[in-house]
């Protein structure tokens, strides 16, 4: 039985949505049988110059303010920059020398030395939303750039692809919520690194009694198909609550996401 | 005509900003713009123009950004109905759009797994 007193929707505004609900299933099913690619492809190869174009003018223009800003600091930071440098040029001597006899050893043992390909990945834009945090860059399926690759820069992790164009691939950063990456620092402590409101990252469920410094390099443990060894962040903040089950640190990371211009892709070499 | 061409190159424009410099759905603003100074003509096709713009530079599917876009234009013609014709009001149902569209965009993407 109808009910006479219920407002009646105007069939204008009936058709309207519709239309609207079509276009989203039409839109859905050429996406899912991959034919907006048709359309989409060839735009995404023109606009990319552009796209590239903007976001270096913004990149120039932060860079500008950020050292009209931070001209007073710049000398006293040069000094520091200077010392830190020194540091890191010995211990990456002792690297070195860690390194060949590793080589060594792996020889003596016949292990099989990990083959991974490497591709050269341009920064071309930031993430369109406020709440994630994530980068574009200028390769994409046409370049075999699949889901789940990694992205680094020498040892350091900028994150993992988890869309792909056809000529564009969209990177998911560490500071992402969705990202979960076992992690340890130098000193062994094991917790899960993990991004909060796409502008924080931090040590999780590290386990009370283990200690956590400030300053120490976290790496990825070699957990949940992410390479032992790649280096996550520094541990700016420690934060401890008695009461809590695990203890957390916020990490800094090393690279500044809105800084790079280069990465690189990991990808397997057949 | 010519609007209609101006007004097309602007939201690609603003796709593209959007990806460069502000991580705010600046095409939108520039349709519930186009809404308050020419009401619904075009419109439809203009939300076409702008979510395959935003899906092509940004990676995300046309159907997310086009069905978040629906939404939240919706959102605001409907509230702006019943609701007095002021322009804090306007504002006020604009900036609950842009929520509602970013809200959106994350949900629809981590719903489908995409």
């Amino acid at each position: 039985m109808r009910n006479e007193n219920l407002p009646k929707i105007p069939t204008e505004k009936k058709r309207t949505i519709t239309l609207i609900i079509g276009l989203i299933i039409v839109m859905f099913l050429l996406e899912q049988f991959g034919l907006i690619n048709i359309i989409t492809s060839p735009l995404q190869k023109v606009l990319e110059p552009a796209q590239i174009a903007l976001y270096k003018t913004k990149q120039d223009l932060a860079g500008f303010v950020g050292t009209l800003v931070e001209i007073k600091d710049l000398r006293e930071r040069e000094s520091q920059l200077a010392e830190e440098n020194n540091l890191l040029l010995a211990e990456n001597a002792g690297l070195k020398k860690l390194e060949s006899e590793n080589e060594v050893l792996r020889e003596q043992l016949g292990a099989k030395k990990v083959s991974e390909k490497l591709t050269v990945a341009q920064v071309i834009g930031q993430d369109p939303l406020i709440s994630t945090s994530e980068l574009l860059i200028d390769k994409g399926a046409s370049d075999e750039i699949s889901k789940g690759d990694l992205v680094i820069i020498k040892d350091v992790l900028i994150g993992e692809v988890t869309s792909v164009g056809s000529s564009s691939s969209v990177v998911r950063l560490l500071a992402d919520s969705a990202t979960k990456v076992p992690a340890q620092t130098q000193s062994g402590v094991k917790g899960i690194l993990r991004g909060k409101f796409g502008n924080r990252i931090i040590l999780d469920k590290v386990v009370q009694g283990q200690k956590l410094r400030k300053g120490e390099i976290v790496f990825s443990s070699g957990e949940a198909d992410f390479p032992k060894g790649l280096v996550l962040g520094k541990i700016s903040k420690v934060e401890k609550t008695p009461a809590a089950l695990f203890q957390k640190a916020e990490v800094a990371p090393l690279l500044a996401p809105g800084s790079l211009d280069t990465v690189f892709i990991v990808g397997d070499e057949e | 005509m010519k609007i209609f061409a101006v007004f097309s190159f602007l939201l690609i424009l603003l796709a593209l900003v959007q990806t460069a410099f502000l991580p705010i759905p600046l095409g939108l603003i520039a349709l519930v713009t186009w809404f308050l100074l020419r009401g619904t003509k075009y419109l439809v096709l203009f939300t076409i123009f702008f979510s395959l713009a935003l899906a092509i530079v940004a990676v995300i599917p046309a159907w997310v950004v086009f069905a978040a876009s629906c939404l939240s234009l919706y959102l605001f013609i409907g509230s702006k109905s019943f609701l007095p014709s002021r322009n804090l009001v306007h504002i006020i149902l604009a900036v609950t759009s842009l929520v509602a569209w970013e809200v959106s965009i994350v949900g629809l993407t981590r719903l489908f797994n995409l």
